[in-house]
């Protein structure tokens, strides 16, 4: 059974953005249309997502992902408890009843059946049939679905179907610019702006390295990591390799991380 | 960091580098041999010569200095030039002008390889570089060949200036000669576009291979059909002049390639993603939590507890995931035929990627390879074996050789694959679609390949070969049907080998 995350309460999270995407999201959100984020993992799509909640003041709902995940995780299920059987909803229904937003994160991965359901969510009829409850929710006012993907992911089996992504105001997503992202990293973690500044022009050449082939790169999340560790006093160069190095290049990638291994001490 | 000794190592760490030194500028890595110089870029690669210069074996920061030269955009500037203008001493200064010039970018953007590059070029000094144009470098060049005496020493971590289209280029008219580039394959050198040369074998490369000693080279009529009794397994051959086959007319050796291969692929999510397919799921029943509620579960549970016993949680049922019973063999054609470096790469990868969905479906699978050199030596590589632990030889490990009797090779597999117990049984075979060999050609290898097939399908083998090619560049198209699925386009290997793994295995 997947995880599913509760209700997320915050204040308004600190965001930099790259174009105009907190304008489209919250205009798309205003005209009841569902949106749909894709980029690359780490780039920021979960921290926009959480930044347009706390403007719209409204409680976010996330449910991450994964090929286990069913229809009954999205819609609810039945629960047996003591001699009853009761209907417990999932996070869609729950958040189409209250008026949340409903954030599904990586959603190619999860089972086409579950997607499935979602489509007469996510077009004017905004409405969610529950067919264990022989019912239909009627989404109010203030729900809004949003869902994510890495665009990596999807291709071949695992690519969503034309008729559910042409449903979505799709909101591309990508890496900040070298100073916007070197003050993410300074400020998510207290480094100094020369610190940050060198980590952000070594993940650069990173992603050149081997991000260009088809590979991972380090992603701003991985470099926020880097400098949590930079402000707790470990080294650089440990820092580094922990960080934007290893989750990468794994898997008989050796040569490439000896390639970035490289960079770092050039830079 | 030293060169890596492995030559396929070396030129993706070094395509790596320049990736990331150049900011994007230089794309990848071409192997050279030594007679064409050291380093060198034709600004969209950089060449990297093999056995490795000097300078990139013994410092520790050797190759990161040598290939930082290369992805200088001063050598854009150094393009602009005609190097009939110059004498022999003017081009040496130009190197020299030109490397301190980059030397100047790399101080600005590399400042950790500035002390390296100090102890290999003593007496180089960062000159500007900025807004650096071909005319610039020139004259620069001309005043130090006329200002200084003696001989203008070029430090071997510069590296070689090729300039793009400049016939006293060394590298260039060699490039004309052969008409084309020298790749690795492997961990040899083969050159693509041009004529076929003689691969370049790293030391330590398998040269097994050859037939037994004192077996003819004839295709076997002079000695009477049998193939040569030194080992192996023998197969028979279809002939289709006779409609009889011929009895052990062919031996296969099947060997086992070892270890995880220096030069593993690389996942690509994009390459997986095509072979992902929807796993399989069936209805399980009394488990402690579910997506639903199993009816006979809560009936039994309720009936429990009022009689006085205690009630099972066991009452919901979940579709979970199960092992496909399947048993799936892929056999790739590793003849020479095929050891063009991008087809072969991709190929691999493609073939990791189905390795890889197969195992995480819970298909029993294995990978074999295949080469022959006349009948009597049938090479069958086992990759992976039936059972054998996820981890293991990529198809990396293929080492393209010889040449291609396909039918020996799927009646070698077909054998393999009748005894996996399964439901169903699936041959996957990537070729470029000409089975040829010493004596097997045209019709008769044609016939001999469908006659294979034709036997796999008797025993309830769904048989698929992927054709890196058109259907009139191969003659299987008049002897085979719905087997054959072609791939024109090597971007369309993983798509069409997904689909049709999906078809007949899924």
């Amino acid at each position: 059974m997947s995880e599913i995350a509760l209700t997320v309460e915050h204040d308004e999270p600190f965001y930099i953005a790259n174009t105009d995407e907190v304008e489209l999201f919250l205009a798309a959100v205003e005209a009841k249309l569902p949106v749909m984020l894709v980029g690359p993992t780490g780039c920021g799509k979960t921290r926009l997502v959480e930044h347009a909640a706390a403007c719209l003041r409204r409680e976010l709902r996330v449910v991450v992902g994964n090929d286990d995940t069913t229809t009954a995780d999205l819609l609810g299920r039945f629960l047996v408890k003591g001699g009853d059987v009761e209907w417990r909803d999932g996070p869609v229904t729950i958040a189409a009843r209250r008026g949340e937003i409903c954030y599904i994160d990586e959603v190619v991965e999860v089972r086409r059946e579950a997607i499935a359901v979602l489509h007469s969510l996510s077009d004017d009829r905004r409405r969610l049939h529950i067919d264990r409850l022989s019912e239909s929710v009627d989404a109010t006012d203030d729900f809004a679905l949003v869902c994510s993907y890495n665009p990596d992911r999807a291709v071949g089996f695992r690519d969503l179907r034309p008729a559910f992504k042409q449903r979505f105001v799709t909101i591309a997503c990508d890496y900040l610019q070298p100073d916007a992202e070197t003050e993410v990293v300074a400020r998510e973690t207290g480094i100094s702006e020369g610190d940050a500044a060198r980590l952000v022009r070594i993940a650069s050449a990173m992603r050149d390295s081997v991000g260009s082939m088809g590979g991972e790169a380090p992603s701003t999340r991985l470099l926020v990591n880097a400098g949590h560790l930079l402000a707790l006093g470990v080294a650089e160069a440990t820092a580094v390799e922990a960080c934007l190095v290893q989750p990468v290049v794994s898997g008989g990638r050796e040569a490439e991380a000896l390639a970035m291994r490289e960079l770092l001490a050039a830079a | 960091m030293r060169a890596p000794a492995a030559a396929a190592d070396a030129v993706r760490c070094a395509a790596a580098l320049a990736r990331g030194l150049s900011a994007g500028r230089r794309s990848g890595c071409v192997l050279t041999t030594p007679q064409l110089g050291s380093f060198g870029t034709d600004l969209r690669d950089v060449l990297l010569a093999w056995p490795p210069p000097e300078p990139a074996r013994r410092h520790e920061r050797g190759l990161a200095a040598c290939l930082a030269f290369q992805c200088s955009p001063t050598k854009e500037a150094a393009a602009e030039l005609t190097w009939l203008a110059f004498s022999p001493r003017e081009i040496a200064a130009l190197q020299w002008v030109e490397g301190a010039a980059a030397l100047g970018w790399i101080a600005e953007t590399w400042p950790g390889l500035v002390d390296t590059i100090q102890e290999l070029a003593p007496g180089l000094e960062p000159e500007p570089w900025e807004g650096l144009t071909g005319p610039d470098l020139a004259e620069r060049a001309r005043r130090l060949a006329r200002s200084q005496r003696g001989a203008l020493g070029v430090p071997e971590v510069l590296g070689e200036l090729h300039v793009l289209g400049q016939p006293d280029s060394a590298f260039t008219s060699m490039r004309k000669r052969l008409g084309g580039r020298l790749k690795i394959v492997g961990d040899t050198l083969e050159r693509i576009g041009g004529r076929v040369g003689e691969p370049i074998a790293i030391e330590g490369e398998d040269e097994s291979g050859e037939p037994p000693h004192g077996a003819p080279l004839d295709g076997g009529e002079a000695d009477g059909g049998k193939a040569s009794a030194g080992g192996g397994i023998p197969f028979p051959e279809w002939n289709i002049t006779t409609q009889t086959y011929r009895e052990d007319f062919t031996r296969i050796f099947e060997s086992r390639i070892g270890g995880v291969a220096s030069a593993a692929a690389r996942r690509s999510s994009e390459l997986e993603g095509w072979f992902s397919a929807p796993i399989d799921r069936r209805w399980a029943g009394r488990l402690p939590d579910g997506g639903d509620i199993d009816v006979d579960g809560v009936v039994e549970s309720l009936a429990d507890r009022l009689t006085g016993h205690e009630a099972s949680d066991r009452v919901y049922r979940e579709r979970l995931r199960s092992e496909r019973d399947v048993a799936c063999a892929v056999l790739i054609d590793g003849s020479g035929s095929l050891a063009q470096a991008s087809r072969l790469r991709h190929e691999i990868a493609c073939a990791d990627a189905l390795v890889d969905a197969m195992a995480a479906a819970g298909e029993r699978h294995a990978v074999f390879s295949f080469w022959s050199n006349t009948r009597h030596h049938v090479s069958l590589q086992v990759l992976r074996d039936f059972g054998d632990a996820t981890s293991g030889p990529s198809a990396s490990a293929v080492r393209p050789a010889h040449h291609t009797r396909l039918g020996a090779a799927v009646r070698a597999v077909t054998a393999r694959l009748l005894h996996e117990p399964a439901g169903r049984r699936v041959l996957l075979v990537l070729t470029d679609g000409i089975p040829f060999d010493d004596g097997y050609e045209g019709d008769y290898a044609c016939a001999d390949v469908a006659k294979a097939v034709e036997e796999a399908e008797l025993h309830h083998i769904a048989v698929a070969l992927m054709c890196l090619s058109t259907p009139d560049a191969t003659p299987l198209t008049d002897w085979l049907d719905d087997e054959l699925h072609f791939v024109p386009r090597l971007r369309d290997l993983a798509p069409v080998l997904g689909d049709v793994h999906f078809r007949l295995a899924a």
